[in-house]
Order: structure tokens, then sequence, then C-alpha cells
């Protein structure tokens, strides 16, 4: 393995920044490092030349004193629904297979004006609607710590290819958990800020109202430096208008003794494995030891805000394929098909009760951030199933991977407030398993400070998984 | 008159102008009926005063609170 593999992207910002190390050490590293991984799929698109061009320009750039901060020259990825002026953008589908937008998305345009260098445009979910990344276009993505295992998703192939080493930073979107899916599953952090912090401009929608992009990285650090980076006012997407851009980076050591945090303790997110549910309470034991006060809570009518999301879900992605659906509907996959059709059948009556419940959800939500300045939970009630796998049984109940792997997670994107999920520790057959940690609307700097002490007290984001069997694969 | 499990959804989607296969509507039924059986669910709670939510902003900020 290089020693580059797993270094954190602050950690090789300084070395470039020093000119220890070139960006160009650095991309030859990773692209050589892909070419072994390519049994975990983890990449739809490797852009190796624009990559290699880019870390030059990097390097010229800051060989003559125009050092741009910290993403300067540090290798990134995006998932394959953020377009990317002249590189394919997929969205992990026959339908945009050939697809190459003309513009960059706000994320990417941010990212490129950091100096960032794009190593590819990453495996996903088929336009983001589910979360095992079981693509029946693209193949399935592989789990780093077992190869018959779901990395999660929709944002797959970017939990897949952080934790593999492939790249610091990878970009992906969540819906309903899908950063914090794939990241818990794989051992990564993932971060969901509030809605409206980051652009959605240029994103393919999956759902308008519940969308966030955000980034997945190995440490908090990283994902705070790439927080700063990319969020912002943009006047195409006016729900970030309005608000102050906090300093992340320096929220990061904020002291966190004595803050009073919420453990979600409700029936409907209690039902976890007993492998989850004993790896979270030696979590709690560790964020009691930091001085937080722990107490336990409600998440209120979580079984009922569950059902009006999926309504709101199904009926905007039902909206956003409307023509494709009826014009090509053999293009899609089975199960993305089906799941589309079902959200046709909603009436608009039905939808905006659905927002209304939303509106009552986020008024409790709130009601609990007057008294608690965080949320804590797992982040999966299960550890990832394998490729196979359509169900999973918790207790006495069978349920699909789907709806499970959502439990925890779309709370925070019915609410609109920012989550995080950092490593854990080890579930069934050594799988990772996922801390959340979920904040006030706005207040990513908490969410980040609680996260990075967390991990500061604890190894899990130091563990590895093995490397993976070298192997040709399709899709690239 | 109805003589296969899809056969009410079908009306249904002729209603609202989808074109849909039969078959895939029958395969589909049963998910179909219990997504639109949980919106019962949501009969239940106060939510008459309560106008859509749209974008998810919260009553609060950082500064309320402990």
């Amino acid at each position: 393995m290089s020693t580059l593999a797993y270094a954190s992207a602050a950690e090789l910002a300084a070395r470039i920044r020093s000119r220890e190390l070139s960006s160009v050490e650095i991309v030859e590293d990773l692209l050589t490092r892909l070419d072994r991984s390519l049994s975990l799929n983890a990449f739809i698109t490797v852009t190796a030349e624009a990559a290699r061009a880019q870390a030059k320009d990097a390097d010229r750039e800051i060989a003559t004193g125009s050092y741009r901060g910290p993403l300067h020259g540090i290798p990134i990825s995006l998932k394959d629904l953020i377009d990317t002026r002249g590189i394919r953008t997929t969205c992990g589908s026959r339908i945009r297979a050939e697809h190459v937008p003309t513009e960059d998305a706000a994320v990417t345009a941010r990212l490129r004006d950091a100096g960032a260098v794009l190593l590819g445009k990453t495996a996903l979910h088929e336009f983001a609607y589910g979360v095992t990344t079981n693509n029946p276009h693209f193949g399935a993505t592989r789990n780093p710590w077992d190869p018959e295992r779901i990395p999660g998703g929709s944002s797959g192939g970017s939990g897949a290819a952080v934790a593999a080493g492939l790249g610091p930073v990878s970009i992906g979107t969540d819906t309903g958990g899908s950063i914090r899916i794939p990241a818990a599953l794989c051992g990564v952090v993932g971060l969901k800020p509030t809605y409206g912090r980051i652009s959605r401009h240029g994103i393919f929608p999956l759902a308008w109202s519940l969308d966030h992009p955000g980034p997945l990285t190995r440490t908090v650090e990283d994902a705070a430096l790439v927080l700063q980076a990319i969020a912002g006012p943009d006047a195409r997407d006016a729900a970030t208008l309005g608000h102050d851009l906090p300093d992340f980076t320096e929220a990061l050591d904020h002291p966190v003794a004595g803050l009073r945090v919420g453990v979600v303790a409700d029936e409907y997110h209690r039902e976890t494995t007993g492998d989850v549910r004993t790896v979270f309470e030696e979590a709690l034991r560790a964020l009691g030891a930091l001085g937080l006060h722990l107490e336990d809570v409600a998440l209120p009518h979580a079984a009922e805000s569950g059902i009006a999301q999926t309504t709101i879900i199904m009926s905007e992605a039902a909206s956003v394929h409307e023509r494709w659906l009826r014009e090509r509907p053999e293009d899609y996959g089975a199960e993305v098909r089906a799941r589309l059709r079902r959200g046709q059948f909603f009436s608009a009556t039905q939808y905006l009760r659905a927002q209304k419940v939303r509106t009552l959800l986020a008024q409790e939500v709130g009601e609990l951030f007057r008294r608690y300045a965080a949320l804590v939970l797992p982040a999966t009630p299960c550890v990832a199933t394998l490729i196979t796998q359509d169900t999973v049984v918790i207790g006495d109940h069978t349920s699909d991977v789907r709806s499970v792997l959502t439990r925890m997670t779309r709370f925070a994107n019915f609410t609109g407030v920012p989550a995080i999920t950092v490593p854990c520790g080890f579930g069934a057959d050594g799988m990772p398993v996922g801390l959340q940690i979920a904040g006030r609307p706005w207040d990513e700097a908490t969410v980040l400070a609680l996260a990075h002490a967390y991990e500061g007290a604890t190894p899990w984001h130091t563990r590895r998984p093995p490397e993976p069997a070298e192997a040709s694969s399709a899709g690239h | 008159m109805a003589t296969g499990p899809g056969d009410d959804l079908a009306r249904m989607a002729l209603l609202l102008g989808l074109r849909v296969p039969l078959d895939d509507l029958e395969q589909e039924a049963p998910q179909i009926r219990a997504l639109l059986a949980d919106q019962d669910k949501l009969q239940a709670l106060p939510l008459d005063d309560r106008e859509p939510a749209f974008i998810p902003w919260l009553p609060i900020g950082p500064s309320a609170g402990a």
C-alpha cells in the first residue's frame, strides 16, 4: 500500500504547500492504485489525463506562489450525477449514459476554483434512487471491507472510493441518507449539511425538496475543509441565499464538554441489530467521557414522517422522470422503473399533506433542538448487507433493505437539519458501523465539533479495509 | 366487472393519463395499494392549521437553546 493512499486532504495539503510533495506525485500514485482497485467498481469514469493536466497546473501555480488554499492540488471525485463540463455525467443510467454537460455544477465549479483535481466520477444507484448501488447498467459496486457486500448508496462509489484510499474526498448527494449510509457502511465520514448550505445547481435531482450535496471523507477535518470550499450562496439555488458562512475549520476545536445531547431512543429508532446496538452503546460511553450530558429523547411521529417522506420522494421523482418514463420506460432498470411508476399514483392532495407533515415534524424537532445542541443515533440499523440480499431481519421483523437502511437517516432530510456520520466501531462480520450526529439547522459548526471530538477520542477512523483483489472490471 | 388485481389501478392510470402496461400494473398492485393505504395513517395527525413546508427550514437558529 502506498503511503499516500490513506493520507487525509489536510495532511496532503500541508505537504503540497511546503512543496515536499507535488500534486502530480499524488495523482500518479492514486491513479495506479485506482487501476489496481477496479474490482470494486467504484468509478464510472476515470479522468486520468485531465487529472494529470490539472495536477501539473496546480503544481505550477503553487510554485509561483499562487497557493489557493487547502484543496489546491488535492484529488477528489464526484458522484456521477454532478455535472462536469466536457465530461460525461451518466446518473448511473442508460438514459444519460452519453450525456456530456456543457457547464459545471456549482459544486464542481467551486472545487475547480479551489484548485482541486478531479480523478473521476463515482458510481451510484441508478438516478440515485436506491441505497445498494447494485446498478443494472454499470454493475454492482463493492464494499472494500467485504466485496460480497454493498457499499450502501446511493453514493456507493463515493463511499467505496474514499474507504479504499482512492482519493481523500468525494462529493455525494443525500435525499434519504445517500451520503451517510455509504459512509457508515464503508467506515468513513459523511456529512449532509443543512438544506440550502450547498447549491444543488447542476446536480441531477432525485427529489428537489430533499436533495442535499455534501462530502465523504476519511476525517472530520477534511469534511470541514471541503464544506468550506463548496458551501455558500448561489443565486441559481434560492435555498442557499441569505445565510452567513461560518469558519467550519475553526469550529472543529470548539469545546463540547457540557453540551446537552439527545440520544434518540424512541421505539422506531431503537430497532437495530444487536451488534449495531452494542457498538452504539459503546460510542455513547465515549461521548459521555467527553463531558456531554446525554439524555434519551424521542423523535415524534417517526413512522408517520417516514410515510410522508416516502410520498414526497416518490412524487417528486415521478415528476422529474415524467417524460422519460412515458417515452422510454424500457431504458430504466426494473427496480427504479417500478419505483418511479408507483410514485405516479399519488395525488396532489396526498403530496401536499405529506409536506404539511413536514411542517409539523420540523416544528416538533425544532422544539427538541431548543433543549439539545445535537441528537445522536446509529447511522444505519445494521451493517452492510450482501449484494444478493433483498431483506433484513431485525427482531421479529423482516423488511426490505432500502427501508431498513434509510430508517435512521431520513428524518434529517425531512427536516433539513445537518447530520454527519463518523466511524464508531465494527459489527457483525467485521463490518463498519457509523455514529450519526444531527444538529440545529445551519449549525454544522457544532455537529463538526462533536464529531471531531469523538473522532479524536476513538481509533475507528484509523482502521483500513483489506487491499482489493486486482481484477479488471466492466464499466470503465 | 373487475377481473384482475390491477383493474382498479388500470382505471386509475387511465384517469391520470398514465401509460402503464397492464402486466406491470398487476405486478405493482400490492405495493401501490400498500403505499396508498399508508396515507390513511397521516389523517390522524394535527395538520389542519399547517401549511406545506416545501423547504424544510426550522423556526430555530444556532444561537437558541443550550
